[in-house]
């Protein structure tokens, strides 16, 4: 969609996709900093300067924080269904109550490290194969995925949001489960240069299922950005 | 209403927009819900919040990106605020212009519980496989080390007999050598066949050490040494014999440590230990490789004295690092070794109360480490009986002429000493049956006597003549050719007359009938 305007460059964050498997450590991917500071290797090994960052849930996050180290290179940023912290606080609602996050890692655990890394290992005998057929089960890498939910779900960036000066638009689907109106509000009212947009019913990832209504709100945000940004 | 309305599964369908589109009666039922409650409802209300998160950035996505979902475990929350576990499946389709998925369920509270059990079963089971497993290997490895100790022993009478056979031969031969160099050393024009005769001589040597090593594999060993000898003199000995071999292959670094380590031991043998391990770890090393080295290492760890060779060659394969000590294992080409040197040489260090052990994998090189508890410093050793003193000439003999009676089966040994020993009056028997009649008529001044002799040894002998004429019996010297007996080495231990090990070198013979015959006051 952007591509005809845009130079686009797409990643996956290490521990998903393609990345590259044996890159994973899990000390330097125990906080955010560790994803943020790869984002910032990215922008500068491609020598990105004024780009806009488009990042969907926490990885709006990440992009926040590697802006904040190289405010040269990002021009400003788009946070789809973000949120600055998922867990309630007293004057704050994040969602979630710390055992629904504990909760939900023993389901994932449940979902993919329990009982299809235990019993893929017995139906074959091959490490690799096992790897695959548990891959095939869960599109993102079982014991990565679980410590990155981990880290995801226990962040609390509220005091970082207003040293952010970058423009941000900030696009909040009624019907997000996981990032609550409030906390949207909460983001988009803290960020200094920060803007909230509404997308109706899309869910937390109207990358899929509205990818046409989240371009064109995009769209017509960068449309309002500065000609040096395009 | 949908076909599925009465199917034994609960079905839901939602839009895009997430909103409830259709349920069927067991959903309703499993949910407890009232269809018209749920209708229109988000999907993700029905799901406890633990499982939202989950649905969210997992199962949701993963269902549009595949278009179907299997098996995903997800918690319902019923409106009492219980959840409800479900196995869920899904499929996503475009049946209009927006996506439709279509979900369906099954509780699964005790397939959740079998398969916990199964789970737990299985690594119970692989717990006791394991056990199992390592409880079967140290019984191999048990019988393994009976089956080496079984091999050990026979190997020992084996080499026991071997040396003995060869040490009485070999005795003549030496001496012979010597009886040469000797006559040669005073004709002027005769220093080529010297030097030949000193290299047979270096060889009979090796003969020497190698029946003496076959000997140590017997574990008749000689008496304890209860001397002490410096590690870093052996180490010094060992570098400089091995040096040049070493450095034809190899940079040679040698460490050796600043202070005295002093070890139980016999100088010749921790040398040939090191020796050893030094040409094995020149020998592991690739041709014409330049990095190639050996280090050489002495030093002090607590109360041991610790002996390093390290090599940085291919290292040692792991299925055969467990059996290269065994007896007669070797990975050199036929020929080349014999199998017996780690082997031998695991066996001198333990008979020390010492170690010998080997780190390697492969591509890492090889450490051989020897570690020796250390002792306090008591005199050194004597030298062996194989150093180039100058032979001991009997001025005694001149006066009077010293009378000595040789016993030896071996005509070759009995004519090489008659002629060694041939400024003394000597008689030579080689059928010791007719010792005793003999001794009882003619006097002698010094015995040498055979231990090991068919029909009356020289243990039946001596016990004779310690009877009727103890003064005689304490003028034996007994020749061995390397005791694989009980008898014989109790005896031995027990006697206090001089003892000579064959092969021997004339001198030694000579100091030892010159030492007799001046004690008797011949």
């Amino acid at each position: 969609m952007f591509e005809p305007d845009y130079r686009v460059v797409t990643f996956d964050y290490v521990g998903s996709g393609r990345s590259d498997r044996s890159a994973y450590d899990p000390v330097r991917y125990g906080t955010l900093e560790g994803y943020a500071s790869d984002l910032c290797d990215v922008l500068a090994a491609l020598q990105l300067e004024q780009c806009v960052f488009v990042g969907a849930s926490i990885s709006g996050m990440i992009g926040m924080l590697a802006a904040g180290r190289e405010p040269a290179r990002v021009a400003a940023l788009v946070m789809v269904g973000t949120s600055p912290r998922y867990i309630d606080a007293p004057d704050y609602r994040g969602g979630f109550s710390a055992s629904d996050i504990a909760g939900s890692l023993e389901l994932m655990h449940d979902n993919f490290i329990g009982w299809a890394s235990d019993m893929a290992t017995t139906a074959i005998k091959e490490p690799d194969i096992a790897r695959e057929l548990e891959q095939g089960i869960c599109a993102l890498w079982p014991h990565h995925a679980r410590q990155f939910v981990e880290v995801a779900f226990n962040i609390d960036l509220r005091a970082s949001l207003p040293r952010c000066t970058q423009p941000v638009l900030v696009v909040q689907s009624t019907h997000d489960d996981i990032v609550s109106d409030e906390a949207a509000v909460y983001l988009a009212q803290h960020l200094p240069r920060g803007t909230l947009r509404y997308l109706s019913g899309a869910g937390h990832c109207p990358q899929l299922t509205r990818p046409n209504e989240l371009g064109r709100l995009i769209g017509d945000y960068l449309a309002s950005m500065p000609e040096h940004v395009k | 209403m949908s076909a599925l309305e009465h199917a034994p599964c609960g079905y839901i369908a939602f839009r895009d927009d997430q909103r409830i589109c259709d349920i069927n009666g067991e959903a309703v039922r499993m949910l407890e819900r009232p269809r018209a409650a749920v209708l229109g409802l988000p999907f993700s209300e029905l799901l406890a919040p633990r499982t939202r998160i989950f649905f969210s950035t997992h199962v949701y996505p993963a269902l549009i990106l595949r278009g179907e979902l299997r098996e995903a475990y997800v918690s319902f929350l019923k409106p009492g605020g219980q959840e409800l576990a479900a196995l869920l499946n899904a499929v996503c389709r475009m049946p209009d212009e927006r996506m439709l998925l279509e979900c369906v369920f099954l509780p699964m509270k005790r397939r959740r519980i079998f398969e916990q059990e199964l789970i737990e079963g299985r690594r119970a089971a692989l717990a006791s496989a394991r056990a199992e497993q390592s409880a079967l290997e140290q019984l191999r490895s048990a019988q393994s080390q009976l089956a080496v100790q079984d091999q050990l022993a026979s190997l020992g009478m084996l080499a026991a007999g071997v040396a003995h056979e060869i040490n009485n031969p070999l005795s003549y031969v030496a001496a012979n050598l010597e009886l040469l160099e000797e006559q040669l050393r005073e004709r002027a024009d005769a220093s080529d066949m010297q030097s030949l005769l000193a290299e047979a001589r270096q060889g009979v040597l090796r003969i020497g050490d190698i029946v003496r090593s076959l000997r140590t594999l017997s574990r008749v060993e000689e008496q304890a040494q209860q001397l002490s000898v410096d590690l870093r003199n052996v180490v010094d000995v060992a570098a400089r014999m091995a040096g040049n071999q070493i450095r034809h292959r190899a940079r040679f670094e040698v460490e050796n440590f600043s202070e005295p380590l002093h070890v139980r031991g016999d100088a010749g043998r921790l040398g040939q230990v090191l020796l050893n391990l030094l040409i094995n770890a020149a020998q592991a090393l690739p041709d014409n490789r330049t990095e190639n080295e050996v280090v050489l290492r002495a030093l002090r760890e607590d109360d041991s004295a610790i002996l390093e060779v390290h090599d940085n060659g291919p290292g040692i394969a792991p299925e055969v690092l467990p059996r290269i000590f065994d007896p007669f294992f070797t990975t050199k080409p036929v020929g080349v070794g014999t199998g017996l040197g780690l082997s031998v040489c695991r066996s001198i260090i333990a008979s020390l109360g010492g170690t010998l052990n080997v780190h390697s994998a492969p591509g890492m090189g090889a450490l051989f480490r020897v570690c020796l508890p250390l002792v306090a410093a008591t005199a050194e050793q004597p030298q062996t009986e194989h150093a180039d003193a100058p032979p001991a000439r009997p001025s005694a003999a001149a006066e009077r002429r010293v009378r000595v009676l040789i016993i030896d089966d071996d005509e070759h040994v009995t004519r090489v000493m008659a002629r060694a020993l041939r400024e003394y009056d000597v008689c030579v028997l080689n059928d010791s049956g007719r010792a005793l009649d003999l001794l009882a008529r003619e006097p002698f001044d010094v015995i040498l006597c055979d231990l090991m002799m068919p029909n009356v040894t020289g243990i039946d002998i001596h016990r004779a003549i310690g009877r009727t004429n103890p003064e005689l019996a304490k003028r034996f010297i007994f020749l061995t050719g390397g005791t694989f007996n009980a008898d014989a080495d109790a005896f031995l231990s027990a006697t206090q007359n001089p003892h000579i090990q064959k092969p021997f070198s004339t001198s030694h013979l000579h100091a030892a009938c010159a030492g007799m015959a001046q004690k008797n006051g011949a």
